[in-house]
């Protein structure tokens, strides 16, 4: 017999790691209020989970998750008021940072972690024999990009992996550069009539797509700062982009993408991620840090659910979730509203539609387990109110309470209109540029596909037909990877769910609204340097952040201008947001674990039918509030079904009825299954009834007869 | 950098062309082996770690044995390379020939076809110029035993002909929380797991003796249940309900399939049966992936099953086609179609569309991931039983059933070896049964007289798939004057067979790096370059835009096809062309200006 693999920290964690941990530096300081808190350093997340688990021994333990390809840890902290460190763990993983470009995840899912031991005694309540394991930062590799110590700051979405992203035979030869030696990888405007890009008339720092479908021509082409190093006309086309581990997991992994890396799990930071649910199948849900946000806007039903000839097996992955699914998870949502309002947080963001490859997907599509994702904030894509207009949009705001904002969760449009895609928008646009005669016609495509737009409401703007298209002349694999982003997006808003209509309204009111304000245009999405963002950075951030743009003479390309943004704005979280989303976290967290699903057995009943023949009856009921199990983890089993076994004492006999009922599932609050024994036995035999599964904590109940 | 010399004569051919001469004509009429097996048997794991062992030492020149894995069980998996000077060239510069078999435990054959191809090899090297040369020219990776666990299992445990295709690693197949608690039981110890049938009151059953013969059951129709007096029911194979749970047999050694646990299309286990949590998640595969992942100058592959006389391509799911591009296709079908002429009673088929889906398989793997020309073997075909007509029995009646033509071949040819008469025993949960069936080696492997000739015909497709890798040559280097003083330089490469340089599908998937050529020469300077040259017209070719002097060829060279490379120059002196290869080596052309 070969047990799963128990991930009970004795098995784990030598006492010498343990001793180091505690050793090591003191936790950074938490401000909530400063406005630049700043992201915490790859060798400063040990220390702060360590400094965790001194001050709380009874419930806070390290939990080290393995090296990545570039040769940093990943550590989680593991929590649980159990009494053996070896029994099966039960509950929530909370998980930051698998994108490379969003260090300020760890600041996240540290403070929800500060937060949720700041009160012992509730969280020890709660949780039970139930387990909570937070990953602050899921790639550290990538974060060293932005966070210095690997080469100048730049973004890199994936881990340390090589590879040959432009498939020439030579392995990142060719990667984005700090050429006028500020330290950072940021911009390079071109003057090139043959270029997509203008200067945005609102602000001379930004740019903005020409809209050739009005007669307007590119003035620029605008490049991600970097060399031709190889000489092979494409400036920094192959660089240290790593793999992706959002896209590192099988369901729906998408092939032959350098981004995705070889195989499905073929990086040791998703694989160790992978296996901490493999070998600990009680885990029940994971809650994501990251651009996804599945409160925004919930997955999508899977509406044909094709079943193949065998039993409890099915023909094709599923893109959407089982019904019986939803039902779950939008109470979750609505929870989460609650404990958000009371925080007094609308949470209104934007967030990435799920690709291909992702965790979350994968957690339930293999794993069963319930999939939130919840993304801390979006990089604003409109122009920031002015004092006199603030008044007089908090009329609005108020009058207009109670209806459906145009902006929040659930209009699924324009949740896919990802703010996280504007610098790879950009890149893409600018590989365009870059390319011949061959892809000009495409960039016409583009035009149509930016006329439709402008035709269209400014709200439901989408551009992802713009996207969309880009790619199709473009042999670029993270276009690609965007590209089949959209294209799920598009899917989404054709197949409307039901909120849709609503939404489309509510989109129509606001473009309205909008439409009437001229001097408020929306500014462009799709570009790296937007001229809301710098608007907003002004105004916020006293223009932290803004990079001047200065002439520059390029070996390659003659005189440009290198500037732009800092490398991280777009997609990284201000830290001072990053540190109040962790506190504001904590409440809801707090409720995930209070309602995880438990077992008892209710109504035993023992009729004494004469001659020593007893009745027995009883039901299993779940006294938690989620189901044991989401519907479609009955089916892909990694779960296992809850095993309910009657045992007799020495001389009784089980006459009719199981020895033995496999559970697949008991709904949420009270859903139960009864079942039926006759026992043949004397009076004062004992029957014991016992149920063990992974996803809920065992039961036993003695009877005498 | 290792360049292939084309002028260099083949060493083996000649020497042995003079010692043929000096030999007695006599010698070729009694040919003694070199390494003498008997291959009218199977091997269990350790023989064939022997069979491996003493090639390996018989051939030490040609010849090496490593291990990879272990298995599950902690079994090392011998795996033969083989190519001239094996210890000391760079085989990396010579296309390489994977060929596996016995991923499935009970497909035993595999594992013998694997070693054969091996043995033949090396018992001919030096005696046929066609097999001299394929030792020369190119490298063979033979691992006998993908699934060593389930082969020792299957030779050493109870089973029968399709008990298991597994592994051993212990699997709950049953979702109780238990591992292997409820498999089949020998319940007589007599060693096979056979059928269990049981005689009730006449009417009540749904089968009866055959009138003809009463080993044989015949199902009653439902309305003749009474009329005939169905008296028998099946209880299928032997085994009782170990675990208790109502159910017999339902959770037995291992219980899952390591040819769907490929990174290709891999699925989940609620879509695909057996495919294991994730894709090389067994340390079998896990070692074979690596083993292939560091060697990509593998140019062909084919792996060994059994039964049913099939020689396979992928793609194994309707969503693949695009991974078999037409090109490749065309080179799918001219080796598969010289297979069906060296494999009697063999048919080319497409997995998906012939057999059924599959997700996740070894070939898929290696045909849509690495862009390798790959093959499955079913190896055996029971209508090899029999030539048409011969012992009374038509082959291809359907009205002869399966079991009636067993028999015949029992009775006639095996003496009553393969099957086990019926006898009674007692049952814990039945109460006395009758327990009879035909043995495991019968049905997907054939009589042992017959294995010799199974072995050689898939050796002899290997032989021909692997003569197929591509093999290149220099056609031609031209200097003409181009005007203002300039030259062109033009060389033509070839590739002499079907397999090209680079599979469609690897330029259409982006998968591993492009040929790529190179002009060099020290007083000379390349001003424009570019593949797909005119054979007249100096000025057509497919000049490319920067760095003229090193030209990828992004669909390589193609199977029995060329390419003409073009450059313009200037200055003077020698220069070399050296197109790079990840198949096929590294090839040079020289030339003056
Ligand atoms: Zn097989």
């Amino acid at each position: 017999m070969l047990p799963r693999l128990d991930f009970g920290l004795g098995a784990l964690l030598p006492a010498t790691l343990f001793t180091l941990a505690l050793a090591a530096l003191p936790v950074v300081a938490q401000d909530d209020a400063a406005p630049d808190v700043p992201d915490l350093a790859n060798d400063e997340i040990l220390p702060a989970l360590a400094e965790l688990v001194r001050g709380h021994p009874g419930l806070a333990s390290l939990l080290p998750l393995g090296p990545t390809v570039g040769g940093h840890d990943v550590n989680a902290l593991l929590l649980t008021a159990r009494p053996q460190a070896r029994a099966p763990m039960r509950g929530w993983l909370v998980v930051g940072g698998l994108d490379g470009r969003r260090p300020s995840d760890a600041t996240v899912v540290l403070r929800l972690a500060e937060a949720l031991l700041e009160d012992e005694q509730a969280l020890a309540e709660v949780l039970g024999d139930g387990t909570l394991v937070l990953v602050p930062r899921a790639n550290p590799d990538g974060a060293a990009a932005l966070l210095g110590g690997n080469g100048p700051i730049h973004e890199q979405v994936g881990n340390g992996r090589p590879d040959d992203r432009d498939r020439d035979a030579r392995i990142d030869e060719d990667a984005p550069a700090d050429l006028d030696g500020d330290g950072l990888v940021t911009w390079m405007r071109v003057p090139d009539a043959a270029g997509e890009w203008v200067i945005d008339e609102h602000d001379p720092r930004a740019m903005r797509k020409a809209v050739r479908a009005e007669g307007e021509r590119g003035t620029h082409r605008l490049l991600v700062e970097s060399l031709d190093a190889d000489g092979d006309g494409e400036l920094g086309e192959d660089g240290r982009d790593g793999v992706h581990l959002d896209r590192n997991f099988p369901h729906l992994f998408e092939e032959q993408q350098a981004i995705s890396g070889a195989y499905p799990l073929s990086e040791p930071e998703s694989m160790n991620l992978a296996r901490l649910m493999l070998h600990a199948p009680g885990l029940i849900g994971v809650l994501v840090i990251g651009p996804q946000d599945s409160f925004a806007s919930l997955p999508k039903e899977e509406k044909n659910p094709r079943r193949s000839g065998f039993r409890n097996s099915f023909s094709a992955p599923f893109e959407g979730m089982l019904a019986d699914d939803l039902g779950p998870l939008k109470e979750l949502q609505r929870r989460f509203t609650e404990t958000f309002e009371d925080s007094g947080d609308k949470h209104e963001v934007k967030a990435e539609a799920l690709p291909g490859g992702s965790f979350v997907a994968w957690a339930y599509h293999q794993g069963g387990c319930w999939p939130l994702s919840v993304k801390p904030w979006a990089a604003p894509e409109k122009f920031p109110k002015k004092e006199k207009e603030n008044e007089k949009g908090d009329d609005a705001e108020a009058a207009e309470a109670g209806a459906t904002d145009p902006d929040v969760a659930g209009d699924e449009d324009d949740t896919s209109s990802a703010s996280d895609d504007h610098a790879e928008n950009a890149a893409a646009a600018a590989a365009s540029d870059d390319e011949d005669d061959q892809d000009d016609e495409d960039d016409e495509d583009d035009e149509d596909g930016e006329e439709g737009d402008e035709e269209g409401d400014e709200e439901g703007d989408d551009e992802g037909d713009d996207e969309g298209d880009d790619d199709e002349g473009d042999d670029d694999e993270g276009d690609d990877d965007e590209g089949d982003d959209d294209e799920g997006d598009d899917d989404e808003s054709d197949e409307g769910d039901e909120g849709d209509d609503d939404d489309a309204a509510a989109d129509d009111d606001a473009a309205e609204d909008e439409a009437k304000d001229e001097d408020k245009p929306t500014s462009d999405k799709a570009s790296p340097v937007p001229a809301a963002v710098l608007a907003w950075l002004d105004q916020e951030h006293e223009g932290a952040g803004i990079v001047p743009w200065a002439a520059f003479e390029h070996p390659d390309l003659g005189p440009v201008e290198i500037g732009g943004l800092a490398p991280g704005t777009l997609f990284n979280t201000p830290g001072s947001v990053a540190a109040e989303f962790g506190t504001r976290l904590a409440p809801f967290v707090l409720e995930l674990l209070a309602v995880m699903p438990a077992v008892t057995f209710e109504d035993v009943e023992v009729e004494d039918a004469g001659g020593g023949i007893f009745r027995v009856s009883a039901a299993l009921v779940n006294t938690g509030v989620l189901p044991t199990h989401t519907s479609f983890g009955a089916t892909t089993g990694l779960q296992r079904a809850i095993r309910v076994r009657l045992q007799l004492s020495d001389g009784a006999a089980l006459l009719n009825g199981p020895t033995q009922v496999l559970v697949d599932r008991l709904e949420g609050s009270g859903g139960r299954r009864e079942m039926r024994w006759v026992v043949s036995a004397t009076p004062g035999d004992r029957l014991t009834l016992s149920a063990d599964a992974d996803t809920v904590a065992d039961v036993e109940l003695d009877v005498e007869l | 950098m290792k360049t292939v010399d084309l002028t260099e004569r083949r060493r083996w051919p000649a020497l042995i062309a003079a010692l043929l001469l000096a030999l007695p004509v006599a010698a070729q009429s009694v040919r003694e082996p070199k390494l003498p097996i008997a291959w009218n048997r199977f091997y269990d794991y350790d023989g064939i770690v022997r069979l491996c062992t003493q090639l390996a030492t018989a051939h030490p020149e040609s010849c090496t044995l490593s291990y990879i894995g272990p298995s599950e069980e902690r079994r090392p998996m011998p795996l033969l390379t083989i190519s001239r000077d094996v210890r000391s060239a760079d085989l990396d510069s010579r296309s390489a020939m994977w060929v596996d078999g016995n991923v499935h435990g009970n497909e035993v054959q595999g594992g013998e076809a694997a070693v054969y191809l091996a043995w033949y090899l090396l018992e001919r090297d030096g005696e046929l110029e066609a097999i001299t040369e394929l030792i020369d020219e190119r490298v063979f990776y033979i691992l006998p035993m993908v699934n060593p666990d389930g082969r020792q299992w299957w030779f050493e445990g109870a089973n029968t002909p399709n008990s298991s295709r597994s592994g051993k690693r212990p699997t709950d197949n049953d979702g109780d929380g238990e591992f292997d608690e409820d498999g089949a039981d020998d319940l007589d110890g007599d060693g096979d797991i056979v059928n269990m049938r049981k005689r009730v009151e006449p009417g009540t059953g749904s089968y009866r003796l055959h009138p003809d013969d009463s080993r044989i059951l015949q199902r009653v129709p439902q309305d003749k249940l009474v009329e005939w007096g169905a008296d028998y029911v099946l209880l299928g194979q032997e085994g009782f309900d170990n675990d208790g749970d109502g159910r017999v047999n339902e959770d037995g050694p291992g219980g899952y399939d390591m040819n769907r646990n490929w990174p290709a299309g891999w699925m989940p286990r609620h879509i695909q049966f057996g495919a294991g949590d994730f894709p090389f998640s067994y340390p079998e595969t896990a070692a074979i992936g690596r083993f292939i992942a560091a060697k990509p100058h593998i140019a062909a592959v084919q792996s060994f099953h059994n039964a049913g006389g099939m020689i396979l391509r992928g793609p194994g799911a309707d969503t693949r086609t695009s991974y078999f591009p037409r090109a490749d296709r065309s080179t799918y079908d001219a080796i598969a179609a010289e297979g069906e002429r060296q494999l009697p009673f063999y048919r080319s088929m497409v997995i998906y569309d012939d057999l059924y889906t599959v997700h996740g398989g070894f070939v898929d793997w290696t045909a849509e991931t690495l862009g390798i020309i790959s093959f499955t073997n079913e190896l055996w075909n029971s209508s090899q039983l029999f030539s048409e007509g011969a012992g009374g029995v038509d082959v291809w009646d359907d009205d002869v059933t399966h079991t009636e033509k067993q028999h015949a071949f029992d009775d006639l040819v095996m003496f009553g070896d393969t099957w086990v008469p019926w006898h009674e025993v007692e049952h814990p949960d039945y109460g006395t049964v009758e327990v009879g069936g035909f043995r495991k080696m019968t049905g997907r492997t054939p009589p042992h007289f017959m294995i010799e000739e199974m072995l050689h015909r898939n050796a002899a497709f290997c032989l021909y798939h692997a003569s197929e890798m591509p093999k290149l040559e220099v056609v031609s280097v031209d200097v003409e004057p181009a005007a203002g003083g300039a030259r062109y330089v033009t060389v033509e490469i070839r590739n002499t067979r079907w397999i090209p340089t680079r599979t469609a599908v690897a330029a259409e998937k982006g998968i591993g790096p492009p040929d790529v050529a190179v002009l060099a020469g020290a007083g000379v300077t390349v001003v424009a370059g570019g593949a797909g040259a005119d054979r007249f017209d100096l000025r057509d070719f497919d000049a490319v835009e920067h760095e003229p002097a090193r030209l990828q060829l992004d669909r390589g060279i193609p199977g029995h096809g060329s390419e003409r490379l073009r450059w313009i120059v200037r200055g003077q002196g020698e220069f070399t062309v050296t197109l790079t290869t990840q198949k096929a080596g590294t090839i040079t052309a020289t030339g003056t200006l």
